[in-house]
């Protein structure tokens, strides 16, 4: 059984423009057309796609927070509209990550209120705050305000309130946005662990470089679709993106590099060294670089 | 979960909302120092036409007093849908497993009992000035009347609640409400100049039974009637929040929470 599993949501919403002092425009936008995937246990799942595309109001959907127009999902075998407060139990969220705490609050206490409301009882809500603030390096700050917590403190606290309950399924609607390199890494770090813990993670982000690390496989959705899915591998491959093959090559009387852009690297760097090999020179360093995420994710959602 | 889980749940909220409140203490004098403010000036300017008595002082204290913990107990449902709606907060709250009923009733309790606390703290050294240690001891059964009153008002937030929930600019809504409702409730204004259908609105809402209700006890005067009254429109008034504010919440994950 899938961990998780969304087959052909659709979601419409209605929205109004101002036109004039007090008239208003209704319009209809389509921020789901079909979107259908699946997360396995011990996957990282990435959903990828600009603004407005349709990766938050999938999020939403598959934590019960919307209702779909049709189309259903289901986390754990448990279909998410009738059965959603079961599901809630299972999965850990985290929404927006600079905000969604008391602030008056300190970082421990509302760690145990979220606890108590996802049904732990007091102590094992108080333990397991004290385990995920060290956890997420925030022990040291645990009964300080969260107003006067940093964006980096605030976006790992959303994660251990993420996993206050240890949740299987995990939603991560871009977590590390607006953090800086080193929050980042610790960020990426965790999920690696949860992973590795068999969880199914479900993240959304911009930085694509950072999911082609922690993601076993890519959705790229656009305007309400997924547009193409697969590893990061599979999907530069399907687009035929270049491989750039750079040799530099020593013993002649000045060093040259030969650059070459392929969709076959194996072969093409092989061909390389028996032709510099067969002239008699040697080879002084072999650099290959992959196409960018990034590219694959540019030239899909521009279509 | 099993009940005593349920109610330790419910105690654990409503500590939680209690530690918020306890490290915002300029509201909480405030709650002390209104109905003083309030009801000394309203004497001070009567004061220019007629001799003021302990008594029509007390009157005017009790209905300012009834008055401002009825605003914010009308403003509680909506107020806190609206603070965890732009915290960031309501859709983390929706996304447990407790239901939104319990959560607003333990921090709708919260409040009442904040309310309580401060008509009682206001109000002692009033009614003692006033009718002596008898003034005291007519307090108390005051408090109950106070809280059964606050129950109806409550449903009626939670129904404002669904407006608020639709809306952008709930401080605005909430002043011209508070105000139609400090109208309404007959213990701040002459009711006998407006027209005589605007009596039956008086009589069906709740604050104008409480009001009632507490100034005949404080007063030595006997609660009439208005009790079965003020029961019914607690069942009534929390039985249409209750009703509004599941209609509301489905419509959030309808819609979304904007």
């Amino acid at each position: 059984m899938s961990a998780i599993e969304a087959v052909e949501l659709r979601k419409r919403f209605i929205s109004y423009e101002r036109v004039g002092l007090i008239k208003r425009r209704k319009t209809v936008v389509n921020a789901l057309n079909g979107v259908s995937l699946n997360v396995k246990w011990g996957e990282v799942y990435g959903l990828l796609g600009p603004n407005g595309a349709g990766k938050t109001t999938t999020v939403k959907i598959l934590s019960t927070l919307l209702i779909p127009d049709s189309g259903f999902a289901r986390i754990n075998g448990l279909d998410v509209v009738k059965e959603a407060r079961r599901v809630r139990g299972i999965i850990g969220l985290v929404l927006y990550p600079d905000k969604g705490f008391y602030s008056r609050l300190s970082g421990f206490e509302n760690l145990v209120y979220f606890g108590r409301l996802y049904g732990l009882s007091r102590s094992k809500a108080e333990e397991r705050a004290r385990e995920l603030l060290k956890l997420v390096n925030l022990d040291w700050a645990a009964n300080r305000p969260y107003e006067e917590y940093s964006l980096g403190m605030r976006a790992r606290l959303s994660i251990a309130r993420a996993l206050i309950h240890d949740p299987p399924v995990i939603f991560l609607d871009e977590p590390t946005i607006g953090l800086d390199p080193v929050s980042s890494r610790a960020i990426r770090d965790l999920i690696k662990g949860l992973k590795k813990e068999g969880r199914a993670i479900l993240l959304t982000s911009h930085n694509l470089w950072e999911v082609e690390e922690v993601c076993d496989r890519v959705g790229i959705i656009s305007s309400g679709r997924v547009l193409m899915e697969g590893s990061p591998r599979d999907i530069k491959d399907r687009l035929g993106l270049r491989y750039t093959i750079e040799v530099e090559v020593e013993g002649d009387s000045r060093g040259r590099v030969i650059r070459v852009e392929t969709t076959d690297p194996v072969t093409e760097l092989k061909r390389i060294m028996s032709e510099v090999e067969g002239s008699g020179l040697r080879i002084g360093r072999i650099r290959v670089s992959e196409p960018s995420l990034e590219e694959a994710y540019v030239r899909v959602v521009s279509g | 979960m099993r009940p005593r889980d349920q109610l330790s749940l419910l105690w654990d909220i409503m500590l939680n909302e209690f530690r918020i409140i306890a490290r915002e203490p300029g509201g909480l004098a405030i709650l002390l120092l209104m109905p003083y403010l309030v009801a000394g000036g309203m004497a001070f300017m009567a004061s220019f036409f007629t001799r003021i008595s302990g008594i029509d002082f007390v009157r005017e204290f009790i209905g300012f007093e009834v008055v401002m913990v009825s605003m914010i107990m009308v403003q509680t449902g909506a107020r806190f849908i609206s603070e965890e709606r732009s915290g960031g907060r309501l859709e983390h709250l929706i996304a447990t497993p407790t239901s939104m009923y319990m959560i607003l009733f333990a921090t709708s309790m919260v409040m009442v009992m904040v309310n309580l606390s401060a008509y009682l703290v206001a109000s002692l050294p009033v009614v003692y000035g006033v009718f002596g240690v008898i003034g005291l001891l007519r307090l108390i059964p005051t408090l109950v009347i106070i809280f059964i009153g606050l129950m109806p008002l409550y449903g009626i937030g939670l129904a404002l609640a669904g407006i608020v929930v639709r809306l952008r600019d709930v401080d605005a809504l909430m002043n011209v409400i508070t105000a139609l409702l400090s109208v309404l409730s007959g213990a701040t204004y002459p009711i006998y100049i407006l027209p005589k259908w605007v009596d039956v609105v008086v009589v069906a809402l709740p604050m104008y039974q409480m009001y009632q209700t507490a100034l005949g006890i404080v007063m030595g005067s006997g609660i009439t009637g208005l009790i079965y009254g003020l029961a019914a429109s607690t069942v009534a008034y929390l039985a249409l929040g209750v009703f509004t504010y599941g209609r509301v919440e489905r419509s959030m994950l309808k819609g979304g929470v904007k």
